[in-house]
C-alpha cells in the first residue's frame, strides 16, 4: 500500500510541489536564521577563542563580557602569579583606538596588546607576514577583514603604514582572526605599543591571561584565584559563554531572531498543515473507498504518515541544501565570514520540521479516521 | 434451503439521529439474497436502498434486527475482524467508481489484493488479466481521467472481483452511464460476477437493467414492498428519465 500512498501524493503535482516548497521554505528560514543567530552570538567571544595559549582569563570582578573592561592594577598580575597552581600569568590589553590609513580612511578597531616578552595571545592563523615580527618597533598585525575595510579592493600587502590614534604603525602581518561581534578591524600588537597607542587611563591592564600548572584544572584554579585576589577568573569557555549570555540578556538580538524563527514555524505549520489537510480532504472519497474495501485505519494512518514524511524529507533536504548554498556563497564575504550552517541547527530544524509535519498529518489523519466508510455510497 | 442463502435480513431497522430529529431509514426489513443470483434492490430515492446495502456490507450497524452475511452476523464481529471479513468476502462497485486518480487501471484493479498483502507485481498482473477478460487489455496503463465512464466502471468491476468475493454489492452501477454503456456494464456484471458460489446485490432505480435480475426486491419508505423471484422483465435499453422510472415501477 506504500506505493499507493506515494502515487496518491505525487499524482496531485501542484499540491505535492506546494507542500515541498513550503517545507523547504520553512527549513531554509529556520536553519538560516538560527545559524546566523548562533554565529553572531559566537562572535561575541571570538577574541577569547583566538587566544589558544592560556586557559584562564582574570578580570575586574564586575566585568561581564569581553568588551566591558576596567583596568586592573599592575600588582594584580603579581598577585595572580603568586597563586599556587599558576604556571605562568601574563598581561593583556584591550582597547578601541581609531585606525586611519594615509588616504584618510579610518575605522574604530579592536586593539589587543600582548605581553611584550612572550607575545601570548598572538594570532596563530596568519594569512601573510609573521606574528614574530611584532617585536619590531611600531609593528602591528591586522586581520584580513580589517585590512579589506581599510584598504578596499587592494591586494594584501605587509609593510604598509597606518596611524593608530595618530601614532604611526607598520603592518607586519595579516591574520585570519575570527570575526568579532562588530565588523571592526582586529589589531594585535605588543602591550607596551598598545598602551602607547591608547594611553589614557593610569593603568591599562585589561586582562591577565593565566595558564595552570600541569595537573591543575582550570576550573579549580579559577576558584582559587577568585578566592585569593577578589578578581573574577573564568576559563576561556566560561568567558565565551558569559559574552553570549550577556548579549542574549541585554540586546534585542534574541527578540529579533526569535520573531523571524517564530514566523517561519507558524508559516510552516499553517501552510503545510493546511495544504496537507486539503490534500487529504480532496482524497477523502478515495480513502472512504479504501476503508469500505477493507483497508484498516492503521494502514491508512501509515499511508498518511508516509506521505507526510516524504514531503517533509524532501522539503527538509531541499531547504537544507539551499541554506548550505547560501552560507557557501556568503562564507567569504567580510561581514558574514565565519557564519556557517551548524549541524546543531540542522538537527534542531529537522526536529521542528518533524513536529510541523506530524501536526499537519495528525489533523488529516483524524478526519480520515472519523470518516464512515458508508459515506462512499452517498454519491 | 438456508445453505443457499448468502444474506439474511430479519426485522432490520436503522435509525439516524435521536430524539426529535430521529429518522428511521429502515423499518423492519426482511430479505433473503441467494448465492448464484443477481438481486436488484429497487425503489425511489430516499427509500432506504443504499442504507440497506451499507448494513449488509457491514459499513453501518443496525438499530434493531439481525443481518447474517455468508453465515456471519457481521456487526457482532470485533472491529478489525469485521474489516478483514469485508476485505476477504465482499466486493464493491460504486456509483461514482471511486477509483484512485493517481493509479493506473491495473493498479486500481489490484487494490484489494494489495490491501491483503499480495506482492505488487503479482497483484497488478492479476488485475491486468482480469481487465483483459473485461475487454480492457489495451487500457491497463491508463489513468482514470483518460478512461470513459464505461471503462472506469469496468476497472471498478475488476477491483470488485479480483479477490473473488462471495458477495458483490453494487450501488447504482449504471447511474452515471449512458444506455449502451450501462447495458454493456450490466452484461459484463451478469457474465463475470454471477457465480454459483457468489451472490450479487445491485441497488438501482434504472429500469433498463431490471431484465438482468434473478430477484427484484422493491422498497419504499424503509420497507421491502415485494420480492419477485421470477421478475420476467425484458432488458430495456431505451432511456427513460428516472422520475418516469419511479412512476412506472411504483404505480
Amino acid at each position: 500500500m506504500n506505493f499507493i500512498a506515494l502515487k496518491m501524493l505525487t499524482g496531485d503535482r501542484a499540491k505535492y510541489l506546494g507542500l515541498i516548497f513550503t517545507i523547504a521554505f520553512c527549513t531554509f528560514l529556520l536553519e538560516n536564521q538560527t545559524s546566523i543567530f548562533a554565529g553572531i552570538l559566537r562572535r561575541t567571544g571570538s577574541q577569547i577563542k583566538d587566544v589558544t595559549d592560556a586557559e584562564i582569563w582574570v578580570m575586574d570582578p564586575k566585568t561581564e563580557y569581553f568588551e566591558q573592561t576596567k583596568a586592573l592594577k599592575d600588582t594584580d598580575l603579581t598577585r595572580v602569579r603568586g597563586i599556587e597552581g599558576v604556571q605562568w600569568a601574563v598581561k593583556l590589553f584591550k582597547g578601541s583606538p581609531v585606525a586611519r590609513t594615509l588616504d584618510g580612511k579610518f575605522a574604530v578597531a579592536f586593539c589587543l596588546g600582548l605581553d611584550d616578552a612572550t607575545l601570548t595571545g598572538a594570532p596563530r592563523k596568519m594569512v601573510l607576514g609573521s606574528w614574530e615580527r611584532l617585536r619590531e618597533p611600531d609593528s602591528i598585525v591586522i586581520d584580513k577583514a580589517g585590512y579589506a575595510l581599510l584598504f578596499p579592493d587592494e591586494p594584501l600587502q605587509v609593510d604598509r603604514t597606518i596611524e593608530i590614534n595618530d601614532h604611526k604603525a607598520n603592518i607586519v602581518g595579516i591574520s585570519d582572526a575570527s570575526a568579532p561581534f562588530v565588523s571592526w578591524p582586529v589589531i594585535h600588537t605588543r602591550y607596551s605599543q598598545a598602551v602607547n597607542f591608547v594611553g589614557r587611563e593610569r593603568t591599562q591592564l585589561s586582562y591577565v591571561l593565566v595558564q595552570p600548572q600541569p595537573g591543575v584544572s582550570a576550573q579549580e584554579l579559577t576558584q582559587r584565584i577568585e578566592a585569593q585576589t577578589g578578581l573574577r577568573a573564568r576559563t576561556s569557555e566560561q568567558f565565551q559563554w558569559d559574552c553570549v549570555l550577556y548579549y542574549l540578556k541585554h540586546t534585542g538580538i534574541p527578540v529579533n531572531f526569535g520573531i523571524t524563527i517564530a514566523i517561519a514555524l507558524i508559516v510552516g505549520i499553517v501552510v503545510a498543515g493546511q495544504t496537507f489537510y486539503i490534500f487529504t480532504i480532496e482524497n477523502l472519497k478515495q480513502f472512504g473507498a479504501l476503508k469500505a474495501i477493507g483497508v484498516t485505519n492503521w494502514r491508512i494512518t501509515r499511508m498518511i504518515v508516509l506521505q507526510a514524511l516524504t514531503v517533509g524529507t524532501m522539503g527538509f533536504s531541499i531547504g537544507s541544501g539551499l541554506c548550505a548554498l547560501f552560507f557557501a556563497i556568503t562564507l567569504n564575504n567580510p561581514p558574514t565570514r565565519g557564519l556557517v550552517l551548524m549541524w546543531q541547527n540542522a538537527i534542531g530544524t529537522g526536529v521542528a520540521i518533524l513536529v510541523v509535519i506530524v501536526l499537519a498529518s495528525l489533523i488529516s489523519i483524524r478526519r480520515v479516521l472519523v470518516l464512515e466508510p458508508a459515506e462512499v455510497f452517498r454519491g | 434451503m438456508d445453505s443457499e442463502i448468502a444474506v439474511q435480513c430479519r426485522g432490520v431497522e436503522k435509525a439516524f439521529g435521536n430524539g426529535g430529529g430521529k429518522v428511521l431509514a429502515l423499518r423492519g426489513v426482511d430479505l433473503d439474497v441467494r448465492y448464484g443470483e443477481m438481486t436488484l434492490l429497487v425503489g425511489p430515492s430516499g427509500c432506504g436502498k443504499t442504507t440497506l446495502l451499507s448494513v449488509i456490507a457491514g459499513l453501518l450497524n443496525t438499530s434493531a434486527g439481525e443481518v447474517k452475511v455468508l453465515g456471519e452476523q457481521i456487526e457482532r464481529l470485533p472491529g478489525r475482524q469485521q474489516i478483514l471479513f469485508r476485505r476477504k468476502n465482499l466486493g464493491f462497485v460504486f456509483q461514482q467508481y471511486n477509483l484512485l486518480p493517481a493509479l493506473t487501471a491495473a493498479e486500481n484493479g489490484a487494490v484489494p489484493l494489495l490491501a491483503a498483502g499480495v506482492p505488487r507485481r503479482k497483484a497488478i498482473g492479476e488485475a491486468k488479466r482480469l481487465l483483459s477478460t473485461l475487454g480492457m487489455s489495451d487500457r491497463v496503463d491508463a489513468l482514470p481521467k483518460q478512461l470513459s465512464g464505461g471503462e472506469q466502471q469496468r476497472v471498478a468491476l475488476t477491483r470488485a472481483l479480483i479477490h473473488e468475493p462471495r458477495l458483490l454489492v453494487c450501488d447504482e452501477p449504471t447511474a452515471a452511464l449512458d444506455a449502451d454503456t450501462g447495458q454493456a456494464v450490466m452484461e459484463l456484471l451478469a457474465a463475470e460476477a454471477v457465480r454459483p458460489e457468489r451472490a450479487v446485490i445491485v441497488v438501482t432505480h434504472d429500469n433498463r437493467i431490471f431484465g438482468f435480475a434473478d430477484t427484484i426486491a422493491r422498497m419504499d419508505d424503509g420497507r421491502i414492498l415485494s420480492v419477485d423471484s421470477e421478475p420476467n422483465v425484458a432488458v430495456n435499453t431505451q432511456f427513460i428519465p428516472s422520475h418516469r422510472v419511479q412512476e412506472e415501477v411504483f404505480a
